[in-house]
């Protein structure tokens, strides 16, 4: 692939070659449009400040102070000694004492949430901090949400404001949102006020098509994962399974999504899917919000999930979904359980009846067991049961939230 | 990711200005002319790519490895991290980041101590490679950090492709202006300009040295900046231009001896 002693140029001038192909020209819309970049800060800074501020990488440094002590931010005398940040000099962004770690919020796999506060822009934040690997080093999952959400801006999805290092632990600094669609429907119980699922629906549509257009999937829909602001905004959080899909025809292994909002394409072993395996999630989702319980609660295993599932929207054959007697688990379950007739969503789930034929469309057009005839986020957005939403909402800048909008707000629940 | 270069971090943190670079530079331009400098620059290049080619890591994956390398030290000196350390701790974060699975740390290691051995003896005299595991999670932080966990690179290799695909097929082509791409890894140019524009620069100079002169149409219906595209290819053929007179193996040593050091010294 490479060689290094390469000297195409033995007998011409550079000039000659930089001026042999200067046919083209033009200043169409490949034209770099250039941004400050960070490291603009750093011109302000004096230049022995600076000096200062760079610290030397010392393995056996002392370790740090456990405490998580309230420094201002004027405290220079601590900052200098700290070492260079990305943000340039000794601006404080990207220091452990520009947040205050406040109560912890909530545990995963890898990371501990904790409530913070930042000294910089005197907001609360969300600071989740990564332990490490033993073998990996920075975890692989955190890697990978972190690179993805750096690339992701959207209204609704979950902003990446920071890293911060410190010792032992590697800490994204998060926007913090009041709540998530899992708690929001356990204060709410028996369902949620139609208009304001409308405005959910929206939203998360609004953000899966955001990351399915840059072929990025989320991979573990849920309502944990659905932050919600107090004002009803809501944001795409937990991208660590999430991953970049670069080639469309990939297969990933299927241990992934939990299994109450895993699609049964997944289920019966499929793992070529793709930004369809989002949509079932959203569907499950949708129909949870208007009747208060999970659409599909699987208690056991794969096989009781499926069953669940069949029960409402039928068992597969080959005219209703071709190519679903390939998947190896189809056969196996239908032994086993024994196949159901297909029922009208509406039947199975009562308030989704109440909820009008544009949403029972929807949820059919989002539980559609087969993959490929499931509906993608661009098109569920521009379906009937957004049409009382107003027309603008449409054509919003990606950064730009539906709140904005005259007319757009939610509506107390009872 | 395949996603949208102009909304990127690529695209909108690590598009760097030509003056802030050389700004940026100046505390390790008093020590070295820029000229020793890039050839540091091109030894470590040199240590990445038989890294990763040693950990059977595709091109694609060394190429951000390699930008990872550069984006840290254009923000900082070479005084802060002893490149010898991030270099492997460039490969080991890209091969997370590009997906192709974690190496084992004692692989990494065992790795960097037979290619400095094996390959860069000219270099490193007897001395051995002297860092460990805890050294490059420790350092893999720093390095994230300064990237401002900008992880996604764009590489010229997907416009190449596709640049070639419209030209109409054309192997040696293809060969030529892959080979020039990786050979630009050794300049400033990912630095500087957007992928797609080094990958032109990279046609255009393997279309010079094939003597394409058929494909000149091709190049004067492209809607893009000429002037930037010049500035890609000099910068290349100037790498060029100093490979013909410069013997690394003779030089490098008293290179890497007058780099910027930490002060005090680490202790290894």
């Amino acid at each position: 692939m490479y060689f290094k002693s390469f000297y195409p140029y033995e007998n011409n001038d550079v000039a000659v070659i930089c001026k042999e192909w200067s046919g083209g020209g033009g200043n169409g819309e490949y034209r770099v449009r250039r941004q400050l970049s960070v490291s603009s800060d750093s011109k302000l800074l004096d230049e022995g400040v600076r000096e200062d501020a760079r610290v030397v990488m010392r393995p056996k440094r002392p370790p740090r102070p456990k405490s998580e002590a309230f420094l201002g931010p004027h405290d220079h005398s601590n900052r200098r000694t700290k070492r260079f940040s990305a943000f340039g000099g000794d601006s404080p962004f990207g220091k452990s004492e520009a947040y205050i770690k406040l109560e912890q919020l909530g545990e995963g796999s890898y990371a501990t949430v904790y409530k913070g506060y930042s000294n910089l822009t005197q907001q609360v934040v969300a600071l989740k901090e990564i332990r490490l690997q033993e073998e990996e080093g920075a975890p692989f999952t955190a890697i990978r949400e972190a690179s993805l959400l750096k690339e992701l801006k959207h209204a609704n999805i979950v902003t990446l404001h920071d890293i911060v290092h410190t010792r032992e632990t590697l800490t994204f600094v998060f926007e913090f949102v009041d709540t998530d669609l899992s708690q929001y429907m356990e204060m709410h119980p028996g369902g949620l006020n139609r208009h304001n699922v409308r405005l959910f629906m929206f939203q998360l549509l609004r953000g899966l098509a955001y990351c399915h257009r840059r072929r990025v999937l989320h991979r573990d829909v849920k309502p944990q994962n659905l932050l919600i602001s107090s004002h009803g905004e809501l944001k795409l959080a937990d991208f660590g399974l999430a991953r970049a899909k670069s080639v469309p025809s990939h297969t990933y292994s299927h241990e992934v999504v939990t299994l109450w909002y895993r699609p049964p394409d997944v289920l019966l072993g499929s793992t070529e899917y793709s930004t369809s395996l989002d949509m079932w999630g959203v569907g499950c989702i949708f129909v949870e919000m208007l009747c208060g319980v999970p659409t599909f609660p699987g208690v056991r295993d794969t096989n009781d999930q499926l069953d669940k599932i069949f029960k409402v929207v039928g068992t597969p054959t080959e005219e209703s979904w071709g190519g679903v007697s390939r998947l190896p688990g189809l056969r196996a379950h239908v032994a086993r359980w024994g196949a159901c007739p297909a029922r009208p969503l509406a039947a199975a789930f009562p308030r989704l009846r109440d909820a009008g034929r544009d949403a029972q469309r929807l949820a059919a057009a989002l539980l559609q067991p087969d993959p490929a005839r499931r509906l993608p986020a661009p098109r569920a957005l521009a379906h009937d049961y957004f049409s009382p939403l107003p027309a603008r909402l449409a054509h919003l800048p990606d950064e730009v939230s539906i709140f904005t909008v005259e007319g757009v707000s939610l509506q107390p629940e009872d | 990711m395949a996603g949208n270069f102009w909304q990127s971090s690529h695209h909108q943190q690590w598009i760097l200005d030509k003056q802030d670079l050389i700004r940026d530079r100046q505390h390790d331009l008093a020590k070295l002319s820029e000229e020793e400098y890039q050839k540091i620059f091109n030894f470590f290049a040199s240590i990445i790519q038989v890294l990763g080619e040693q950990l059977k890591l595709r091109q694609q994956v060394i190429a951000t490895a390699t930008v990872y390398f550069k984006r840290f030290y254009a923000r900082n000196s070479l005084k802060c991290i002893d490149p010898l350390l991030l270099a492997p701790t460039c490969v080991f974060l890209a091969s997370k980041v590009e997906e192709f699975g974690v190496i084992s740390n004692s692989r990494l290691i065992t790795t960097c101590q037979t290619v400095i051995k094996n390959k860069f003896s000219y270099a490193y005299g007897q001395q051995e490679f002297p860092y460990r595991t805890n050294h490059i999670l420790e350092c893999e932080f720093y390095l994230l950090e300064n990237l401002d966990c900008c992880l996604i690179v764009y590489q010229p290799y997907r416009p190449l492709l596709l640049f070639v695909q419209d030209i109409g097929q054309d192997d040696q082509l293809l060969t030529y202006a892959w080979r020039i791409v990786n050979d630009s890894l050794r300049t400033d140019v990912s630095l500087l300009y957007p992928p797609y524009q080094i990958a032109i620069g990279a046609l255009h100079i393997a279309c010079v040295m094939l003597g394409k002169e058929n494909l000149k149409p091709w190049f004067a219906e492209l809607n893009v900046d000429m002037d930037k595209i010049q500035e890609i290819v000099r910068s290349i053929i100037n790498l060029y231009e100093m490979w013909k007179s410069y013997d690394e193996k003779k030089e490098i040593q008293s290179l890497l001896g007058k780099m910027p050091k930490p002060n005090p010294a680490p202790q290894r």
